[in-house]
């Protein structure tokens, strides 16, 4: 072989070689932490406080931990409820109580004082920022309209609009709480959505499951009903339950992620929308619909690039082959048309994460976390999702197990 | 303190005199925005905030000549003025945070006082709390204020501290989270204290009036239906007017309550949110903030009193109804109960029962019988029942006060004491499956207590005491309900549960669902007037 033959041949071969690696490179197996500030934001040791979450350096020294665990993208939290844990011009923030004295404040030691509106540089874009020079993939949890049990999480601007509050069927206004029933509490949604892209995201997360209390016992707003009525000739049954309510309700949450998909696309960037549901496991469409959830209708759509199972319903007598059994069936159910992140879930809010499984198996947390991760990468997820990387809830060991993993044996996802 | 040059006051009203004006007119307009005014004492001046670059300004509009100035706007935010009774000094909130919370504060939101005429303010409250909407007693020696001072929940209580200075004490505070008494407002007799109150995530904001002497003693005006706030006491005492929202409305709007009978109306403000009225010292004006320009900006209006429209109770159709049937027992009943409603459904006295005072009693296991009574067919819809008792002794057995027999229900509808001494009501599913209200309370013994218990057309029972909605309600009772086989009141249906040690004084059930004046109106005078 002559010299350019050989350099071409060696060209060749390098390009495949790139092109192999390119397309393993598009494969990794993602580890994706959801991670909030504001949970590392009181740890104190001996009097002083870990992070200090309102300056930069705190906040690069929460990435370090969460790196620990092996993610490959975080998903930074950018609320609570609907109050900014940023510089939001849209929404209120935190610390407004009591320049808003219809604000009950959050009286905690510490927390009730953080003031995320006003910390310089903006915390959610210099987070971005901080990921993209890691390397990690960057993106918000933005949790599903009102989540948490507290009034300091309202945002001035569903108190300043009452007229789009939820509201049940006997008419009590849900104080706060606004319907996407209202296009324009959708189109102040989808406001936040804007100021999101503005800090340079590559991922939305928004989560179904922290729903607060939002359900559709309280969409029996004007919009919801009249449109109930024209389309069954009926008023809408009182029962919050009943199967046809849920069904619509749940249009108006599959419009809105429509919406959100249409404003991410006009950005003219690629970004990645992925919705978080739980519980959806034996796949029970009652179950889901009973949120206001119709999940599969958003994948029968190709609406959202991911799905995130936050939890499934395993059965105690046998935690990990009834977990196996319900992640092919979410799987089969996806059928790749969307991609699937699988749950390594150390809250234990719904009895079905990591603790609950340590308490069915007597197996330690990081036996539990690098079983369920080699589940998923074996079942041939996309990768875990892990809720949420806080101080220490994923233990040393854990973080340790999860990292060897994925950078390991679940580097690259299984091509099922 | 100095003119503000920034602003622009529409002068409209002054030369006139509000009470001219026929809209409301506009007093300010200028960036940024102008909110929670207070009228001096005097009528001469009204202070407010100014939401500034920077922070929250104090400001003082002069209604004569419409000159604005600036009393305070060092760094920070100065919130909420209120006036002394003399007006010579302002209270407010201020807030001036520079550091992480892991830096390090000193101080949370906390009071100061100000001369009225400018001046340097003096601290009141210190330490890391938020003290915040504050007023002054009648007297002007204290200032009664919210705060979070004591709470460990996310809470807020009320609090009150010496004007001359000193420690403030804690005049209520109940530390759960979400529960907050904010907005303190001294009636003009001293006697009362109107306040914002609201109590978990899922509830509104109510406006309650409270014992000065006893806050603890306390008596809400506004109910779940609806979300209020910010309450302030007209001069003459006849009225509360408060910022409001009720389903239907196009946003917040000032409503005024009526006192002592509880009517409450809406104000016609004009387009946008008005909220957080203030009245001139002759009552004859309001002054609120409203957004139609796009930010804040305060307006005042003539008050005239307004037509309260009695919400009384209505039908499905919002027709006004009457009882079907109504039984008092002022005097003893012989072998018949005369059935006041004019429907016929007169009772026959079974066994034997006790009558005095006003009321028959059951201990001896006798009952008042109606068999097939006319128009407890309420179908689907709303109904109500009503009742004057008394529980003169509890006894630790179930006891049915009263049971409405319908042919595949028996106990279509009850109204009883269970074991404990709570009162119940419930309706029925229409799978036929038990949907109950309860009281908060076990039942006091020898107090005559005034009960309405009712069904309403989404389904939802209530249970009304004595002009307070008990906590616990029942959803999903849709049961159809056909024509009745038998009323019964006394025991239960087929003989048993006798409502021993139980005294009843009025009955009536009917159509529809009480209206406010109703569920409150006569509570509210025992409660302003013992």
């Amino acid at each position: 072989m002559n010299a350019p033959a050989l350099f071409s041949t060696m060209a060749a071969a390098l390009l495949l070689l790139s092109t192999l690696a390119q397309s393993q490179e598009a494969k990794r197996f993602e580890v994706a932490a959801w991670v909030d500030h504001f949970d590392f934001a009181y740890i104190p040791r001996d009097g002083v406080a870990l992070f200090d979450t309102e300056t930069v350096e705190g906040n690069s020294k929460v990435l370090d931990h969460v790196q620990e665990v092996g993610a490959t993208t975080i998903l930074w939290r950018n609320c609570a409820g609907s109050t900014m844990r940023y510089q939001s011009e849209v929404e209120s923030h935190h610390q407004d109580a009591p320049l808003d004295k219809r604000r009950v404040p959050d009286s905690r030691p510490g927390w009730g004082w953080m003031r995320y509106g006003e910390t310089e540089p903006d915390i959610l874009g210099s987070a971005m920022e901080m990921c993209r020079d890691r390397g990690l993939r960057r993106g918000v949890h933005w949790p599903f309209e009102e989540t948490h049990w507290a009034t300091w999480t309202i945002g001035r601007w569903n108190m300043e609009h009452p007229q789009f509050w939820g509201r049940t069927a006997d008419g009590q206004p849900w104080w706060g709480r606004v319907s996407l029933g209202h296009p324009e509490a959708v189109e102040h949604k989808l406001a936040l959505v804007d100021e999101l892209l503005e800090r340079g995201i590559e991922t939305l997360y928004i989560d179904t499951w922290r729903v607060g209390g939002w359900s559709p016992a309280y969409e029996y707003v004007d919009p919801v009903v009249e449109a109930f009525e024209r389309q069954y000739g009926q008023a809408p049954p009182a029962s919050p339950a009943d199967p046809r309510w849920c069904r619509h309700v749940a249009g108006y949450v599959t419009d809105f992620l429509r919406q959100v998909r249409e404003r991410l696309d006009a950005s003219g960037r690629k970004i990645d929308l992925m919705v978080g549901v739980q519980d959806i496991a034996p796949i029970d469409e009652e179950v889901a619909l009973r949120r206001g959830i119709d999940w599969t209708a958003w994948v029968d759509e190709e609406i959202i690039d991911t799905l995130v199972v936050i939890n499934v319903r395993w059965d105690g007598e046998d935690p990990f082959g009834s977990t196996r059994r319900l992640y092919r069936e979410v799987l089969d159910r996806v059928s790749g048309r969307c991609r699937v992140l699988l749950p390594v879930q150390a809250y234990d809010f719904s009895h079905l994460g990591m603790p609950s499984y340590q308490k069915a198996t007597e197996l330690g947390q990081d036996e539990v976390a690098k079983r369920l991760m080699r589940m998923a990468w074996e079942e041939g997820a996309d990768g875990v999702s892990l809720e949420c990387v806080d101080y220490n809830n994923y233990s040393a060991a854990t973080r340790v197990a999860l990292k060897a993993l994925a950078e390991g044996e679940c580097r690259w996802v299984q091509d099922n | 303190m100095r003119a503000l040059c920034d602003l622009v006051v529409i002068p409209l009203c002054m030369g006139l005199g509000a009470g001219l004006c026929a809209q409301p007119l506009q007093l300010t307009s200028g960036p940024g925005d102008h909110t929670e005014a207070a009228w001096s004492p005097d009528g001469s001046r009204i202070a407010f905030q100014l939401a500034a670059e920077g922070g929250h300004r104090l400001c003082l509009l002069d209604m004569a000549g419409g000159q604005l100035t600036v009393l305070w706007d060092g760094p920070g935010d100065a919130l909420y003025p209120a006036w002394s009774p003399d007006g010579r000094w302002i209270v407010y909130c201020h807030q001036n945070i520079t550091t992480t919370a892991v830096q390090g504060i000193e101080n949370g939101a906390n009071l100061l006082v100000i001369p009225a005429a400018g001046g340097e303010p003096r601290r009141l409250t210190s330490g890391l709390c938020r003290d915040y909407v504050p007023c002054f007693s009648r007297d002007g020696e204290s200032i009664l204020f919210s705060s979070t001072r004591g709470s460990k929940q996310p809470s807020v209580g009320l609090y009150s501290v010496p004007f001359a200075g000193g420690d403030p004490r804690e005049m209520i505070l109940e530390d759960s989270q979400d529960v907050a008494f904010v907005e303190p407002a001294v009636s003009p007799d001293g006697r009362f204290i109107a306040h914002s109150f609201i109590a978990g995530f899922r509830s509104n904001w109510a406006v309650r009036l409270a014992k000065a002497s006893d806050p603890t003693q306390a008596f809400s005006l506004t109910e779940p239906s609806r979300s209020c706030l910010s309450p302030v006491w007209s001069p003459d005492g006849r009225w509360i007017a408060c910022t409001g929202y009720r389903p239907g409305d196009e946003g917040w709007g000032v409503y005024v309550i009526s006192l002592p009978d509880g009517g409450m109306a809406r104000l016609q403000t004009g387009p946008g949110n008005s909220r957080s009225p203030a009245w001139s010292p002759d009552g004859g004006s309001l002054v609120f903030e409203n957004n139609r320009s796009g930010s804040y900006q305060l307006y005042s209006m003539p008050f005239v009193a307004p037509t309260i429209v009695a919400e009384g109770a209505v039908d499905e159709a919002g027709e006004a109804v009457g009882p079907v049937l109504h039984y008092s027992f002022t005097r003893a009943p012989g072998e018949t109960v005369e059935d006041l409603s004019g429907t016929g459904n007169a009772g026959a006295v079974t066994g034997e029962l006790e009558a005095g005072e006003g009321a028959v009693g059951f201990e001896a296991g006798g009952s008042i019988d109606v068999a097939a009574p006319k128009g407890l067919d309420f179908g689907t819809g709303s109904f109500t029942v009503s009742a004057e008792i008394t529980v003169a002794r509890h006894t630790e057995t179930l006891r049915i006060i009263a049971v409405a027999q319908y042919p595949e229900s028996p106990l279509g509808w009850q109204l009883y004491l269970n074991e404990e001494g709570q009162l119940w009501f419930n309706s029925r599913t229409p799978e036929n499956l038990y949907v109950g209200a309860r009281s908060d309370f076990r039942v006091p013994e020898g107090k005559r207590l005034s009960v309405l218990a009712y069904r309403d057309r989404s389904g939802k029972v209530s249970l009304v005491i004595d002009g307070a909605l008990q906590q616990t309600a029942g959803t999903g009772a849709m049961l159809s309900y056909p024509h009745a086989d038998l009323l019964r009141l006394g025991r239960q249906y087929n003989g048993g549960y006798v409502a021993e040690g139980v005294l009843l004084h009025e009955f009536q059930v009917r159509p529809g669902i009480p209206g406010r004046q109703e569920r409150i109106s006569r509570h509210l005078q025992e409660f302003l007037n013992p």
